[in-house]
């Protein structure tokens, strides 16, 4: 079964981008949906079933703060795996993420191991899907 | 503190051509006048606010045929199928991604603000403090950076 990825960025040429990452990073059977900001990623997920949602933060109408914040609230929206992909590298912005639910955290510019590296830790698969030769970071979620 | 910012913003455009567009680059002091001119007369302009120690915003500027080229090699696309908006899309993810690896290498223990990006005529930039010409194997574009009053 396809694994159903939420991709939410403002930006349409980075969606395109992450969109290729992943895919080029093991993932090329993924589902992949795509939001332009929080309001329409929740608005999104009422009617679609995600295994991870991908977000930036700088977003108009509702960042990618509040939309973590929103989906902790939801007992079942709270389940679903979030990686945050930004620019905004502080100590502290990436402690806030953390603390408000965010399951993993990449910083852009990113490569594609690291979003490889990423979605392996957080999808729990050992090997991507159509890389033989790719392994797990056993790194965890290193923020 | 205005050297170190500087340094921040050279590191930073250079790791985000390089590590997201492929892009080697040489980047030099763009403070020469005739530079400056050339540059925000030809080129699409980005601007992207910062607030936080320091305020103010943090601009790129690019000729269309450049945007262009790295629009397409960003997007894997065929340039007969890129729109304005793929263009206008991907400078504003240059804006946004420079400004905030300057500011997590300038200062990774405080936050910075950053706003959402936006297309901008070179008449609205003033008194520039910090401009940067970057070399690229496509052409040259320019970074600077203004603070507010």
């Amino acid at each position: 079964m396809a694994v159903k990825i939420l991709v939410v960025d403002d930006s349409s040429p980075m969606r395109a981008v992450i969109i290729k990452t992943i895919k080029a990073s093991g993932f090329s059977t993924a589902e992949f949906h795509q939001a332009e900001n929080g309001k329409e990623a929740l608005a999104m997920m009422k009617s679609t079933w995600l295994d991870l949602v991908i977000t930036d933060y700088n977003m108009p109408e509702m960042n990618g703060m509040a939309l973590i914040r929103e989906m902790q609230k939801d007992e079942i929206l709270s389940t679903i795996p979030i990686l945050v992909i930004t620019t905004e590298g502080s100590k502290e912005k990436v402690e806030a993420f953390i603390k408000s639910g965010a399951t993993g955290y990449v910083k852009k510019p990113f490569s594609p191991e690291e979003i490889r590296s990423k979605l392996n830790n957080i999808l729990g698969f050992g090997v991507a899907d159509n890389d033989e030769t790719s392994e797990a970071s056993d790194d965890g979620f290193d923020f | 503190m205005m050297k170190r910012l500087k340094q921040a913003m050279m590191d930073s455009i250079s790791e985000v051509l390089e590590t997201m567009f492929f892009l080697p680059n040489e980047i030099s002091d763009g403070q020469q006048p005739d530079f400056m001119a050339a540059m925000l007369e030809s080129a699409r302009i980005c601007r992207i606010d910062f607030s936080g120690p320091i305020s103010g915003f943090l601009f790129v500027c690019m000729p269309a045929d450049l945007l262009k080229k790295i629009t397409e090699n960003f997007l894997g696309q065929a340039p007969e199928t890129l729109l304005e908006s793929h263009f206008i899309g991907t400078i504003q993810e240059i804006a946004n991604m420079a400004a905030g690896n300057t500011f997590s290498k300038f200062d990774a223990q405080t936050s910075y603000e950053l706003s959402i990006p936006e297309m901008i005529d070179k008449e609205q930039i003033g008194g520039i403090e910090i401009f940067l010409q970057v070399e690229t194997i496509e052409g040259l574009l320019g970074i600077g950076l203004v603070r507010a009053k």
